[in-house]
């Protein structure tokens, strides 16, 4: 039949006021490697703007990379957002400089997983593949 | 990387795409774009709320401006109380599949609008400066009641035509400093516009570009009669050319239909949908059939034209078997 595998779309957003994206694009970058479709919003991305980026995209994975310090702020915020817009279902992964004290917080508000500095881009990429959801269902 | 099902489309999801809800849409817009057994159903659910939008194509060179140019267009549309789509393409890795669709980047100050909806798409196996989706989608939108669709196409060059076959206006992005005049009097992409944008205006050289396209122009009898394709300067620093472009493509629908043109393009554009259709037909019944018939071309005992024959002749079978 048609396409028996099609590609993973993945949003790769940096909320707030952070100018650093070195680690966004290589990230970008690996993933478009890897065979994902990569959306890339650029920079200062608010919550309610990425939020709605998952959701006209309709993405399975929203990957949000952060070296601000904000992260308690606004990861909190992106949540709900996304949550207000019915996409529980989405994969969130972060990454940046994020304290080992802050993990659990942020695991508990159901991001899946955070990839600080010195993960390998494979660890990062088979975690996605993983555990992303089954787009290919129709719920709605 | 996962399988596509064997799924049904509930009514109520065609409901809410058609009362303009965004997850409804995108949803649909997933399961077009990946080809899943649904999407004819899909299609053929929204078909009959289709063909009320202006659908508009941008295409142009790499880094012309087409995403901003649609990021001021959105704001005007918006302002004026109209909701546009914009299907924007980038092009698929030929190594990885993968893709960077970064269109939205320029897109920001229009991202919360409610009258703005953007789907980036890539262009997979395509590579036509389009989207295998892309007219689908169009028609996703259109039945979702927005008023303009817009296609941005993969920044392309001088042959990149197949936008206008799905397109009611054709608007084709050029910039100054990109090539002397001669650029301009070469075939394909400068002859099928319906309206010419020269993008970032602000730089040096933008009104000689203007002058050249209108000279250009001068020479060519346009073949549908007395349109005359404007030429629109258009900056990011200056919203009035935005104003004058969503101008020039009312303009332009409202003379389609005033010369009963606009029968003509739908006619070109149910045309290229067939075509699109049956090559998908024809792609789907590869397999086996296709590698048997190679065997006997590469042995010189059937010819190109009669292993074409034969192979549409049990595509059919096929499908009445089914």
């Amino acid at each position: 039949m048609p396409n028996s595998e099609v590609p993973i779309r993945i949003l790769i957003a940096k909320p707030g006021l952070d100018g650093h994206d070195r680690g966004a694009k290589v990230m970008a970058r690996a993933f478009r490697d890897a065979g994902f479709e990569v959306i890339y919003t650029g920079l200062f991305q608010t919550p309610e703007m990425i939020a709605n980026a998952a959701l006209q995209e309709d993405v399975g994975v929203v990957g949000l990379s952060i070296l601000s310090g904000a992260h308690m702020t606004l990861f909190p915020r992106i949540m709900a957002e996304l949550h207000a817009r019915g996409l529980d279902d989405v994969l969130v992964v972060a990454g940046g400089t994020i304290p080992e004290a802050d993990r659990p917080e942020i695991l508990a508000m159901g991001i899946a997983a955070i990839f600080g500095p010195g993960t390998s881009m494979a660890t990062a990429i088979d975690y996605v593949r993983t555990h992303v959801p089954d787009r290919s269902r129709v719920d709605s | 990387m996962f399988q596509t099902d064997l799924v049904s489309i509930p009514d109520s999801l065609i409901g809410q795409v058609v009362g303009g809800d965004q997850r409804a849409i995108a949803r649909l817009a997933t399961h077009i774009e990946n080809d899943s057994i649904s999407r004819d159903q899909i299609v053929a659910e929204l078909f009959a709320f289709g063909g009320r939008a202006h659908v508009v194509g941008v295409t142009g060179p790499p880094g012309a401006g087409k995403s901003s140019l649609l990021a001021g267009l959105a704001k005007v549309v918006s302002a004026r109380g109209q909701r546009i789509a914009i299907v924007a393409i980038d092009p698929s890795s030929p190594k990885s599949g993968g893709a960077t669709l970064g269109d939205r980047i320029r897109m920001s100050e229009s991202a919360l609008d409610p009258n703005v909806f953007v789907r980036s798409l890539a262009s997979r196996d395509r590579n036509d400066g389009l989207a295998p989706a892309a007219a689908d989608l169009t028609l996703l939108f259109d039945a979702a009641g927005y008023d303009y669709v817009a296609i941005e196409t993969v920044g392309s060059g001088q042959d990149q035509l197949e936008v206008a076959d799905l397109v009611h206006t054709t608007v084709l992005v050029q910039i100054p400093g990109a090539g002397d005049s001669v650029q301009l009097l070469k075939a394909g992409a400068m002859e099928i516009a319906d309206i010419y944008v020269v993008n970032k205006s602000d730089l040096p050289g933008a009104q000689r570009v203007s002058r050249d396209i209108r000279s250009m122009l001068g020479l060519v009898p346009d073949p549908d009669g007395i349109w005359q394709p404007p030429i629109v300067l258009t900056s990011v620093d200056d919203p009035t050319g935005f104003e004058k472009l969503a101008d020039a493509m009312e303009r332009h629908f409202a003379f389609l239909i005033a010369r009963d043109l606009l029968e003509d393009r739908k006619r070109r554009m149910a045309r290229s949908e067939l075509k699109r259709a049956v090559d998908r037909r024809v792609r789907i019944g590869s397999g086996s059939t296709i590698d048997e018939l190679i065997d006997q071309l590469v042995s010189r005992s059937t010819t190109p034209e009669r292993a074409a024959q034969r192979f549409l002749a049990e595509l059919v079978q096929d499908d009445t078997e089914r």
